[in-house]
């Protein structure tokens, strides 16, 4: 700080020193002024106004003091705290100084960022900006302001509006100063005005895109109905089909004018379009739809127009075209299918209704030719089903072809050249010849069975649409069903034939039935007593019969119960045994003895039967019941013949025990005489022969022969009594080594004859041993007895297979013989057909023999002739018996 | 009586007796030979009861010889009695008959017959058949010392 004029002030100082020493008359005290000279006194007294001003000064210093700390503190609260970041940058780029609000601002400490290059805390994309601004401000010297981006000391950015400042000397600018307004927030309101604004432009492209790819074909007209404006597919309908001038977009026409011009071709439609759209502009009408037709040369189109006014005051309208071919086509598809549908449940003839169909068809793609072929029964040939349009030359051509020459593979064919396509080659020419030149066969399938084929005929070049595919898909599934129900009608004509005739079988069945029931009853009734009661045991019903065995009237009976006609006979035990069986729903037969209305008795045989309800409780029972009284009176005279039979067969066991008794007395007592006869006889020779001549010897030898031949006849007969009594232990016997030991041990007795045994291969059989042994004895020693004139006695004995009857064994002798009148006595007891003087025997052995035979089950028999010998046969059965 | 008894025959039938005394006669076997005529009297010989009271039943003989058609008690009935007794279960017995019937030769072997021998209908055989027999049960077989 430097005073401009410092002795001006230090006068009046001066000045006022000395007023101040005048008035105080400030002295030196007594002493001092005796002791001092004058002079001294003046400079003392200088000395005091001197003292008097530096206090003065002193005075004036202080208060300016006072003053300059007041100010201070005044700038520095103006600096620090001002709503302004001051940053005080050096020469050098260095910061000098920062106000409070500037570091916090920043983030910083003030201590820490003295010294630190400037463009340390301003972001690196904007260090540019201050630049700029710093050297503009050295260049031209004026203030300058920029807005940048200073970086918090954490690292983020904050938006600041910066002032530059110079501060200068007289030479030159010594320092910059830097005055930073916060502008974040200010800075953020304009980014979000700026993002909106994108948006906005972003929205009005988004709603362009939208309106141009709209397949709506849109146009804004103006009162008038100019077309003020159109989306792309507007512009491009016009231009594709230069329904007006194809180089403009449209915009510009006046809409009405040109449906009145379309009159000329469009008519109708184009006339109530134009109606429409003026109605709408004049406000007449709230808005317009038309639906129109709009036709190529090989598609059919449709087209829906709606008309909505403009809103604002101008007026105008929105019109607006879409194309709907597509719901058109399927609608009017929906609406051909239910018709052929309908046709084919109304239509009988199915020929017609296919022909129908086709014809139905051909309207629906032009210049289409539509044949159906349908597969056979025998499953190869394909016949004619429909093809109206097609020449009948054709069709008779194609008619009973076979599936593998027009269904390939179970595919869809399209064949669009049929001159040049291979799958053609066999009715290219037919095809050709009737200008068919494109087939689409497509075919008909059901539960993977081929029912017939479709095909599409064209005379004109022509591609395949998705539309068609459509219609080709459709018919297919119409005609299948068409075939289908034919072919289910066909079955259930079929099946209603046979249910007819099965009707008429069963019906003439049951009139059978009816009959053979009414027989049964006729017969039944004719036979049995029918009744029915019901579960109380009344009577409900009671046939002819009935009523005549019980000589009871039906009047009588009926409320009955069945102890009308009880006889008193069974107990009450036995109809509670019968009630329980029929109430528990079983049938119960007995017989029951019955009293007649006039005491007579009569037996029946009854069976009851239960009938069932629903709930298998009895609701009913019928009782059947046949007189049996017959039958019972002979019961009881077979019961008095059993008793009778009974006393004889007691009669007979005792006969037979007497018989038993018998022969053992025979056995016993009958020998013991001619033991005595025999031996005393004997005695007498031995004792007393020389007192008798010999005759009496010869005559007591006739004695003893006799009494011999009595033993051998008691023998036998016992035997043979025996015989019946013994129980026959079967074994499996070697009849030819039998046969050939028996007529060994024989033929022994009789060293003297000459005997030949011819003995075949005998087959075993079954049988008691002993017994068996006899028969072969008894035969054997027969046929050596008789062929004893014989000078040879030939024995045969062989066997033979006697079928059924087993195994026949034949002993064949060339004996006497016998004659066979006689044959019958052979196998009798006693029964000899050659005297005693002949041949000796008992007559007891042939008929051992059968029984025996006869005992094991077989048969004896004999064939002979007298003098050329005999034959006996005996059988037994086979082994497995 | 102090004979010593070798044979008991017992039947009723004279000639039979007869014929078989005599053929015990020509080998010298039939001299301490007892003859009873039916079975009561052939048991009370043997238990020495009845008739026979008091006689030694220590003497008892080697063998007897029995019918089985006797009167009064029949030769299987003796048969029984006799091998129901102690003593005299070991007699040898030798059943001597015109039968063959099947069921007499089971009984008798049954209740315990030595033998069972059917009467030859030839008086040679008759002979060589008794005299057999008279020599083997009484010569040739050996008893136990009762």
């Amino acid at each position: 700080m430097k005073s401009p004029r410092p002795h001006a002030k230090t006068t009046k100082l001066r000045q006022e020193a000395e007023e101040i020493f005048q008035e105080k008359a400030i002295y030196l005290p007594e002493i001092q002024e005796r002791l001092m000279p004058e002079s001294s006194l003046s400079i003392f007294n200088e000395l005091r106004v001197h003292q008097i001003q530096l206090e003065r000064q002193n005075e004036e210093l202080k208060r300016i003091q006072g003053e300059l700390e007041a100010s201070q503190a005044r700038y520095f609260n103006l600096y620090e705290l001002a709503p302004i970041g001051y940053i005080t940058v050096s020469e050098a780029s260095l910061i000098e100084q920062i106000n409070l609000r500037a570091a916090t601002l920043l983030g910083l400490t003030r201590g820490t960022s003295i010294q630190r290059p400037i463009v340390d805390i301003i972001l690196r994309d904007d260090q540019d900006i201050f630049n700029q601004a710093r050297k503009k401000l050295l260049e031209t010297g004026k203030i300058q302001s920029c807005e940048l981006r200073m970086m918090r000391e954490n690292g983020t950015p904050v938006w600041v509006h910066a002032t530059l400042t110079a501060a200068e000397d007289a030479v030159c600018i010594t320092e910059l100063r830097l005055m930073l307004i916060d502008i974040t927030e200010r800075k953020q309101v304009e980014e979000s005005l700026e993002s909106e604004r994108k948006l906005l432009r972003a929205n009005e492209a988004f709603q362009l895109d939208i309106l141009n790819s709209l397949p709506a074909h849109i146009a804004v007209l103006d009162k008038t109905g100019t077309i003020l404006a159109v989306n792309e597919p507007w512009s491009r309908f016009g231009r594709e089909n230069s329904s007006y001038d194809g180089k403009n977009t449209g915009v510009g026409l006046n809409y009405l004018n040109v449906c009145r011009a379309a009159i000329h071709d469009a008519g109708a439609c184009a006339k109530s379009a134009g109606d429409g759209v003026e109605a709408v502009l004049s406000g007449k009408q709230k808005r317009f739809n038309l639906e129109y037709p709009c036709n190529t040369s090989d598609r059919i189109r449709w087209f829906k127009m709606e008309v909505i006014p403009l809103a604002g005051k101008s007026g105008g309208a929105i019109v607006a075209h879409t194309d709907i071919s597509e719901r058109k086509q399927a609608e009017r598809l929906l609406a051909w299918e239910k018709c052929a549908l309908e046709s084919i449940v109304s239509t009988k003839s199915s020929s017609q209704m296919l022909d129908n169909l086709m014809l139905g068809l051909e309207t629906r793609i032009p210049g289409a030719l539509c044949s159906i072929l349908i597969l056979d029964t025998d499953g190869i040939h394909l016949r004619l089903g429909a093809a109206p349009s097609l020449p009948p030359e054709y069709n008779r051509a194609i008619d009973g072809i076979s599936i593998g020459t027009a269904v390939h593979e179970d595919q869809q064919v399209i064949v669009l050249d049929i001159e040049s396509d291979p799958l053609w080659a066999d009715y290219r020419g037919l095809a050709l010849k009737h200008g068919l030149h494109v087939c689409w066969s497509t075919p008909i399938r059901s539960q993977g069975k081929i029912l017939g084929t479709f095909s599409i005929y064209f005379k004109e070049p022509r591609s395949l649409a998705a539309a068609d595919m459509e219609i080709i898909e459709r018919t297919v599934n119409v005609v299948r069903i068409a075939i289908e129900r034919q072919q289910t009608e066909e079955k259930i004509l079929q099946l209603n034939t046979d249910l007819e005739r099965r009707v008429e079988q069963r019906t003439a069945e049951l009139q059978t039935a009816n009959a053979s029931l009414t027989d049964f009853k006729a017969a039944l009734d004719e036979h049995s007593l029918v009744s029915i009661t019901d579960t109380d045991g009344i009577i409900t019903y009671a046939n002819d019969k009935f009523c005549e065995m019980s000589k009871y009237t039906r009047e009588e009976l009926l409320g009955q119960t069945h102890r009308i006609v009880n006889s008193g006979y069974h107990t009450p035990d036995f109809f509670r045994g019968l009630w329980n069986t029929i109430l528990s729903g079983q049938v119960w037969k007995g017989e029951i003895r019955n009293r007649a209305k006039d005491g007579t008795i009569y037996w029946m045989s009854t069976t009851i039967i239960p009938f069932l309800g629903e709930d298998g409780k009895p609701v009913q029972f019928i009782t059947i019941r046949t007189d049996i009284s017959e039958r019972k009176h002979a019961e009881e005279r077979i019961s008095k013949l059993n008793s009778a039979l009974e006393i004889r067969a007691a009669a007979l066991e005792t006969a037979n025990k007497e018989l038993d008794s018998f022969t053992y007395s025979v056995s016993h007592d009958l020998r013991a005489p001619l033991r005595a006869i025999d031996g005393f006889s004997h005695m007498v020779i031995k004792d007393h022969a020389g007192q008798l001549d010999d005759e009496g010897c010869r005559k007591l030898n006739v004695i003893r022969n006799e009494a011999h031949r009595m033993q051998l006849l008691i023998d036998d007969l016992l035997a043979f009594s025996r015989l019946g009594r013994q129980p026959i232990n079967s074994i499996l016997i070697d009849m030819e080594t039998m046969a050939k030991d028996v007529f060994d041990e024989l033929s022994a007795q009789y060293p003297e004859r000459k005997l030949r045994l011819h003995l075949q291969k005998l087959p075993p059989a079954l049988g008691s041993e002993s017994l068996i042994r006899q028969v072969w004895i008894n035969l054997i020693s027969n046929a050596i007895k008789f062929t004893r004139d014989r000078e040879i006695g030939e024995i045969e004995i062989g066997a033979q297979d006697g079928g059924d009857s087993g195994q026949i064994y034949s002993i064949k002798d060339n004996g006497v013989g016998f004659d066979m009148r006689h044959a019958n006595k052979l196998f009798g007891v006693f029964q000899r057909l050659h005297n005693q003087e002949e041949f000796s025997g008992t007559g007891v052995g042939l008929a051992l023999v059968q029984r025996i035979i006869i005992r094991h089950g077989g048969l004896v028999w004999a064939e002979a002739k007298i003098d050329h010998g005999a034959t006996f046969y005996f059988s037994l059965p086979n082994q497995a018996k | 009586m102090n004979t010593p008894i070798e044979v008991l025959l017992i039947e009723d039938n004279p000639q039979d007796t007869e014929l078989a005394i005599r053929a015990l006669k020509e080998l010298n076997l039939a001299d301490h030979l007892i003859h009873l005529t039916d079975g009561q009297a052939g048991i009370d010989f043997l238990f020495g009861i009845g008739a026979y009271e008091g006689r030694d039943v220590s003497q008892q003989p080697k063998v007897i010889l029995l019918d089985l058609k006797l009167p009064k008690l029949s030769g299987i009935e003796v048969l029984r009695e006799l091998r129901a007794d102690e003593r005299m279960k070991y007699i040898p017995v030798v059943v001597l008959t015109s039968s063959r019937e099947e069921r007499d030769i089971s009984e008798v072997y049954r209740l315990g017959a030595n033998s069972y021998v059917v009467k030859p209908m030839n008086f040679q055989s008759y002979l060589d058949v008794i005299g057999n027999m008279g020599k083997y049960w009484l010569k040739i077989n050996l008893y136990p010392n009762v």
